[in-house]
């Protein structure tokens, strides 16, 4: 299956949602029938790796997509102290809400592709927006094996998942490629 | 306060329930309650939706971690320049 050779934003004009599968029910819930609403209603932002080549329908199938969200991390009793020390409170950060890669291109290196394509989205909005860190919500063990391997590290658990992070001080060291 | 109409269907059998249950928390009809409902709930979800809150310990753990500007793994060193190789 040939690859597109850029991330783009969800757009269902063009956009085959439902033929994603990763092999996680939530995970094709999502793209199928969540994200572009979530995007409308500007809760997150949606980007994707089409496939090069157009189905009979003359839609892209999605080969792999991420999801991303601000979101803010307040601590249970904040004393004037550490308030002081805080240059901005409730601490802003990244969600990478959602990440995935089509069934077909599995064991191909196409997440760590994703995984990178995402930080250094976050990266760029970072310069106007800035963040201290990206979180992550591993939906199973493998998810937190995957993330682990590349850096991040656990945060706490929520809802029965580990949530893990990764410091922006630690994307920042990263070379990407000029958007 | 201005206000925007939003028609809904019902399952006869929610309805009648509702109506019972609008009788007991005093409110004035179902769509009273129905909108507070709502207004609460939304409230509620967007707050999950829009903020963590973490324990004083995990909070000082995690502020900690991000000021060390730890380098990236090689690992992730590695995905970065791969995924530059690949031109995506």
């Amino acid at each position: 299956m040939s690859l597109d050779n850029e991330f783009v934003e969800l757009d269902k004009a063009h956009h085959d949602r439902a033929t994603f599968d990763c092999g996680e029910e939530e995970l094709n819930t999502f793209i199928q029938t969540q994200a572009a609403k979530h995007m409308e209603v500007g809760i997150s932002r949606t980007m994707l790796l089409p496939a090069s080549i157009p189905l009979p329908n003359g839609k892209y199938s999605i080969r792999a997509f991420y999801t991303i969200a601000p979101s803010s991390i307040r601590r249970e009793t904040l004393p004037a102290s550490l308030a002081k020390k805080l240059p901005c409170y409730p601490v802003p950060v990244f969600l990478l809400a959602q990440m995935a890669v089509h069934v077909e291109c599995q064991g191909k290196g196409l997440g760590k592709v994703t995984l990178i394509k995402a930080l250094a989205y976050l990266w760029a909005i970072h310069s106007h927006m800035p963040a201290f860190a990206v979180i992550v919500d591993c939906l199973n063990p493998s998810a937190e094996q995957f993330y682990t391997k590349y850096g991040f590290e656990f945060l706490c658990h929520h809802n029965g998942r580990t949530r893990m992070f990764i410091s922006m001080k630690t994307v920042a060291q990263l070379p990407f490629p000029t958007q | 306060m201005a206000t925007a109409r939003f028609d809904m269907r019902l399952d006869e059998r929610i309805k009648t329930k509702a109506e019972k249950a609008r009788a007991l928390l005093g409110f004035k009809s179902l769509t009273d309650y129905v909108a507070k409902l709502i207004d609460d709930d939304a409230t509620r979800v967007i707050a999950e939706h829009e903020g963590m809150t973490l324990t004083d310990d995990a909070f000082d753990r995690f502020i900690s971690a991000c000021g060390e500007a730890r380098k990236p793994n090689n690992a992730l060193l590695d995905a970065a320049a791969n995924t530059r190789e690949q031109g995506i």
